[in-house]
């Protein structure tokens, strides 16, 4: 879900040549914390699989979201140098 | 070498009432500790505290004497399969076989039936079969110590036996904190029952104790 807003972000991004980019980013991150909110109340029990792996909630969700984050700042790079 | 895992100085409340307030409970490697309690006595929120994935006002969890405030981030000391459902319906038995580093031929020579599954998704099992995937992977992880709560719900007759077996067998290399109202099955695995009456912990030295403490009738 987070991947397919990410593409729709970059499209709106490259297409309107980084005139939008202020609002895509926000709006990236308003749905990063609707995702978040939704992942925690009905995927809740199945942290319990993870932490008996010895991995956190907070290492979890820390790692997703820089690998997320990564992605999205990373390919904004590129459409800019790109463009 | 024995391990203990110890709990004391809970201090549990939801909405002004208290949940657990005198506790104290000892498990050690070797043997199984029993906890039983009525529904709503906080039998789930205290493994979960012990766990620390349930935050309390104070709390002291240890093992072998040293403090473990997030016992859910050491799994090679403390491991818990919860009341429901936890491995994400996804994944593939492969997968998760080779995750938690249990190994697959010697399930499928106790349950020669999950053979065919190697590859399917542990969502396309049933709710029986899906337990009792959970249930054995956590019973043989390496850990020193696990906690299983209503283990046996949703397993056929047979299958609780064949479990009730394998718990007994692996108690040689791990302690377990268990819990299930089929109490019957935990009187007879145990080898220390605790009793949860209003927030406070009782440790049992006999079946009428838990008669006394209003839990079951045992002689019956």
């Amino acid at each position: 879900m987070s991947f397919f807003i990410t593409l729709i972000c970059l499209a709106v991004i490259a297409k309107s040549e980084f005139s939008l980019f202020s609002s895509m980013f926000w709006f990236k991150l308003g749905t990063n914390g609707m995702i978040y909110y939704f992942i925690s109340d009905y995927k809740h029990k199945e942290f319990y699989y993870f932490q008996n792996l010895g991995v956190s909630r907070t290492l979890l969700w820390t790692s997703t979201a820089v690998i997320d984050a990564m992605f999205f700042l990373g390919s904004c790079l590129l459409i800019y140098l790109y463009r | 070498m024995i391990h203990t895992l110890e709990a004391d100085g809970i201090d549990l409340s939801f909405s002004g009432r208290k949940i657990l307030s005198d506790i104290y409970i000892k498990c050690e490697t070797g043997k199984i500790t029993g906890l039983l309690g009525r529904n709503g006595q906080g039998k789930s929120c205290l493994m979960q505290v012990i766990y620390g994935s349930l935050s309390v006002k104070s709390k002291s969890v240890r093992v072998d004497g040293s403090y473990i405030p997030d016992a859910y981030k050491r799994s090679d000391l403390l491991v818990y399969m919860p009341q429901f459902n936890f491995v994400p319906g996804a994944l593939k038995l492969e997968r998760i076989f080779r995750d938690l580093e249990v190994e697959f031929s010697a399930f499928t020579r106790q349950f020669p039936i999950y053979n065919q599954f190697f590859q399917s998704s542990i969502s396309s099992l049933s709710g029986g079969q899906r337990r009792l995937v959970e249930l054995y992977l956590i019973v043989m992880t390496k850990s020193h110590f696990a906690m299983l709560d209503e283990p046996f719900s949703h397993l056929s007759p047979i299958q609780i036996d064949q479990m009730k077996e394998l718990i007994i067998d692996e108690k040689r290399n791990k302690g377990f904190l268990v819990t299930d109202h089929m109490y019957r099955h935990i009187t007879e695995i145990s080898d220390n029952i605790y009793v949860l009456v209003n927030g406070k912990v009782h440790l049992t030295s006999s079946l009428e104790d838990i008669e006394n403490l209003g839990y079951a009738y045992l002689s019956k």
